[in-house]
């Protein structure tokens, strides 16, 4: 009998025009949103990569001046092979599956330059050069598509399964063949959304394979984001099923699924969104701001007196070439002060971090469009953390390379090109499939029961609804 | 008409879903309205104790010389507005603060988005996103039958079989639904600028009355459009459900792709730019004098013979204090070159988006709405260019003294706080609307055209349906 209700819903909603326009509509959506991705992503690469080539270069001359030094066969100026001009490039690029989430990458920064001369609020450059009109709109991507549109077709094509033979009168008869009514609205179901999903799967395969850059673990991401669709699909095509269940007339279920919709999508995650920033503020940037530039002022001001304390604590410092200007050392050392009176605000950040993450954590179970917006954003590298690992890694460098250079700052000296041939490049460390595979699990878990829950309940309704028919 | 009225009345009100959703929709406005002030008054104290600790800062620099004063300079804050708590607008997402240095005109840097959480990209509650957003949709939800219902009950003949006009039909219909729409929102909207009024007292303005009015009237004229489109397309269906899809389909386009596709497109036609690119164009800029060297001889030729002297150690003024301003004016047109580049390729993205409200009004009633409220790119420009040119003033008040009284010291000169306390605080205010309102005529006009246009097609579709069903009609 299932085979007879396919062939009937083959003729009914393939030959339908809505159906047509939901299928053009997707495919037409997911390939802009994919070549629009494309290019950005390939835009982003291109610019990261010229600038870590051209901050290599430069680190590459200012390694072979500091060899010549210490061969005797340069006659340096005090500038010359000074360890303030050390800059190592750190440059986070998209993610192999970049091109199909943007996320929150358009809006942090993607390139550092890690040198003494920076603090934490410059490592990062000036990078706020977009229009904040469409940098407020956020990217037309794939996972846009499969979030927002995906559910409103589904339900455009699914709200009058059972409804649509009911005001014609036709359901009393088609019950009175041998068939089941949940096995009908199952059927139909399953065959409207499988469409639908079939063509979004297709399109995305396209997409995944025509735009791959090569390299990476594109298609082990792949193989999430996709897990994360089907989930999502299960558990829209369920809700939808205890929709037409629950409420007997078309015009009530789709009410009913719409309401949901704006709900799950829209109100939702705005609320959760508003409130866990409201209650976890993260500390002012121009708090930030504020101690850096006291801290610098400071320094400034009492720079014999720091220097002074600097030398004191490092006894085995000699001060080398006299003749360079004090501001060198000066810029160290306020940098320096910055670091540490900042330090607190940073953990202030993190703490606020953490806390959001936490009622994240939970509030996700709120509204399945949150848990697939997340794990869609995990799949792509478009995600937050991603964002905030970059930024603290770079930090992290950044100190790190202070704490070489600094003694030889102070001290007016140079490093040695061995000590400098010791200090480790930039390396962004990302996170590991495996640890983004079982961050999805609990949430795709909860995806799948909400499925099997609606779907039970849908099941009992139709079941009782029969004796109705 | 006014049974026609009383009886789409009546049956609204009957509506338990839509009054449930209403009243979900007025709670999350309170939400918004409580989450934005608390956000807008955080912003107003941080940005109150930046200031004064940059002032503080700077005046207990000690004594220094005025151009290492000028390298560490001051920053520039920009001032909230008194509506952000209404729509915040791109206001998040545009940099708050600006470096005054010498030689560089900075971006405005720190941007709010970037302490957002992890759904902050998605949507952040406020009553601006509300009005835009769900009450197109409710708007929708409660009218899609009222026509379409009509037809399908078989009452529409009835109806006119009474004798009522095609055109009292029409307006009937579309003065129960415009107001309802209009009392509901009209009693919301005072609610909110009550509610804004009372928070911020010390904000209250001839200016934020008439930015408040203009918000009343941009979200007015937005809801009677949706009110027109509701019945223009319930008009052209026979059945309930048939009409409710087709205004679900129109919703999603009005609200969700078209304003995100206007953006998308805006940028693919002019690229977001190379924020790499443009650094090294501001660099470019600032290092004009610096490596122009046959420049630098001209000039010092020139300053020699204005005085008559043949080295600069006899000239009356610091010459390297001289230069370091002649720097300053050199890079001033390029640092203008650059910036206004930005702004054509920001313009030109936001035509674009323009173009877009032919698809959808909410994206010319969000421009407006973001005009009004002083929370868009115009408002952040007027900022910039305040900043830039106090920069400025205040550089070459340090150049000036550092050229007029360095005296044999030289570069060994030291100003002390009576220069510092010279360098103003700036005072900028946003803009009045009505002296920067022409920037919005073209999406008022596209506004207006809609609510022509949607009216218009209301009535054609309700002749229509007329029409059909009553042929002799």
């Amino acid at each position: 009998m299932t085979g007879a209700i396919l062939y009937q819903e083959r003729l009914s909603f393939i030959n339908r025009g809505p159906a047509l326009v939901a299928i053009a509509l997707i495919v037409a959506t997911l390939l802009y949103a994919g070549f629009s991705g494309d290019q950005w992503r390939d835009a982003r690469v291109a610019s990261l990569e010229s600038f870590e080539a051209e901050r290599l270069e430069s680190l590459a001359e200012w390694r072979e001046t500091l060899a010549g030094i210490e061969t005797g066969t340069v006659e340096p100026s005090p500038f010359d092979g000074n360890p303030m001009s050390i800059s190592f490039p750190a440059v986070l690029l998209p993610s192999p599956l970049g091109d199909f989430a943007i996320g929150h990458a358009d809006l942090h920064p993607a390139s550092a330059s890690i040198s003494p001369w920076r603090n934490l609020s410059s490592v990062f450059g000036r990078y706020q050069f977009d229009n904040p009109t469409t940098l407020a709109s956020s990217r037309f991507d794939i996972a846009l598509v499969i979030l927002l549109l995906m559910p409103v077709l589904m339900i455009a094509v699914s709200f009058d399964v059972l409804a649509a033979d009911r005001s014609r009168g036709s359901l009393s008869m088609l019950m009175s063949f041998p068939v089941r009514l949940p096995q009908l609205a199952w059927t139909r179901l399953l065959f409207r959304n499988g469409v639908l999903w079939i063509a979004a799967i297709a399109v995305m395969l396209l997409l995944l394979v025509v735009n791959d850059p090569g390299g990476g673990d594109r298609y082990a991401r792949f193989g999430l984001w996709i897990a994360v669709c089907l989930a999502y699909a299960a558990f829209w095509t369920t809700l939808i099923a205890f929709c037409i269940a629950a409420f007997r007339t078309a015009t009530n279920a789709a009410a009913a699924l719409i309401a949901a919709w704006m709900l799950l999508t829209l109100a939702i995650p705005a609320t959760v969104a508003t409130v866990s920033e409201a209650a976890y503020p993260t500390p002012s940037r121009l708090a930030f701001l504020s101690e850096i530039r006291e801290a610098q002022g400071e320094t400034n001001r009492e720079l014999a007196d720091v220097t002074a304390g600097f030398l004191l604590d490092h006894p085995e410092l000699s001060v080398g070439d006299e003749s360079l200007p004090s501001y060198f050392r000066a810029a160290y050392l306020s940098n320096e002060a910055a670091r540490r009176n900042t330090q607190p605000i940073l953990e202030a950040y993190e703490a606020a971090r953490a806390g959001r993450a936490k009622t994240l954590g939970w509030a996700q179970y709120l509204s399945p469009s949150i848990i697939a917006q997340r794990l869609l954003n995990i799949a792509a590298g478009a995600d937050l953390e991603r964002q905030h690992r970059f930024q603290a890694q770079t930090r992290d460098a950044l100190q790190a390379l202070s704490a070489v250079v600094g003694p030889a700052v102070v001290s007016r000296n140079r490093l040695s090109v061995a000590e400098f041939d010791a200090l480790p490049p930039f390396r962004f460390e990302k996170r590991a499939l495996s640890g983004i595979v079982s961050a999805a699990v609990l949430p795709m878990a909860f995806l799948i029961l909400a499925s099997v829950f609606f779907g039970l309940l849908a099941q009992r309704r139709l079941a009782s609804a029969r004796l109705h028919e | 008409m006014n049974a026609i009225v009383r009886k789409d009345a009546l049956i609204l009100r009957r509506e338990t879903l839509l009054t449930v959703l209403l009243a979900t929709a007025v709670v999350l406005v309170f939400v918004s309205l409580l989450a934005g002030l608390q956000r807008e008054r955080v912003f107003a104290k941080e940005k109150e104790a930046a200031e004064e600790t940059d002032k503080a800062v700077w005046m207990n620099q000690g004594d220094r010389n005025p151009h290492s004063a000028a390298h560490f300079s001051r920053y520039a804050f920009r001032p909230a507005s008194p509506l952000a708590l209404m729509d915040p607008g791109t206001s998040d997402f545009a940099g708050l603060a600006v470096w005054m240095e010498a030689h560089y005109q900075d971006p405005a840097v720190f941007r709010r988005a970037e302490d957002g959480g992890e759904l902050s990209r998605y949507a952040l509650l406020s009553p601006a996103f509300l009005l835009l957003t769900a009450a197109p949709l409710l708007i929708f939800l409660m009218l899609h039958a009222s026509i379409a219902g009509e037809r399908e009950d078989g009452t529409l003949r009835q109806l006119l079989a009474t004798g009522v006009g095609a055109r009292q039909f029409f307006t009937g219909k579309l003065g129960a639904g415009w107001g309802i729409a209009m009392l509901v929102y009209t009693a919301v909207f005072l609610l909110i600028a009550g509610f804004s009024a009372l928070t911020t007292p010390a904000a209250l303005s001839g200016d934020t009355a008439l930015r408040l009015a203009t918000m009343y009237l941009v979200y007015a004229a937005y809801l009677s459009i949706c009110v027109a489109l509701a019945l223009a397309v319930s008009a052209l269906f026979r059945t309930r459900q048939a009409a409710f899809l087709a205004l679900a389909g129109v919703w999603t386009l009005m609200v969700v792709l078209a304003p995100r596709l206007g953006s998308d497109a805006g940028v693919a036609m002019s690229p977001q730019p190379d924020a790499r690119a443009v650094s090294q164009e501001l660099r470019a800029a600032s290092d004009i004098w610096f490596a122009d060297k046959d420049r630098q001889q001209e000039i010092q030729d020139e300053l020699l013979e204005q005085h008559g002297v043949t080295d600069v150690a006899e000239l009356p003024i610091n010459y390297g204090a001289y230069t370091l301003q002649v720097s300053e004016d050199l890079s001033v047109p390029e640092f203008e070159r650059v910036y206004d580049g930005l702004d054509d390729r920001y313009r030109a993205q936001e035509s674009v988006m323009r173009g877009f409200s032919l698809l959808s009004p909410a994206i010319a009633a969000g421009n407006l709405s973001r005009g009004a409220a002083g929370t868009d790119r115009a408002h952040q420009k007027a900022f910039t260019v305040a900043a830039e040119l106090h920069r400025r003033d205040m550089v070459r008040l340090l150049n000036e003294d550092y050229m007029y009284n360095a005296g044999d010291a030289g570069s060994a000169y030291t100003a002390d706080a009576a220069l510092w306390a010279q360098f103003e605080d700036l005072d900028h205010e946003l803009p009045a609307l009505a002296a920067i309102g022409g920037r919005y005529v073209a999406d008022a006009a596209l506004l207006l055209l809609w609510l022509a246009a949607s009216t218009f097609a209301a009535y054609a579709s309700v002749q229509r349906a007329i029409r059909h069903e009553v042929p002799t009609a």
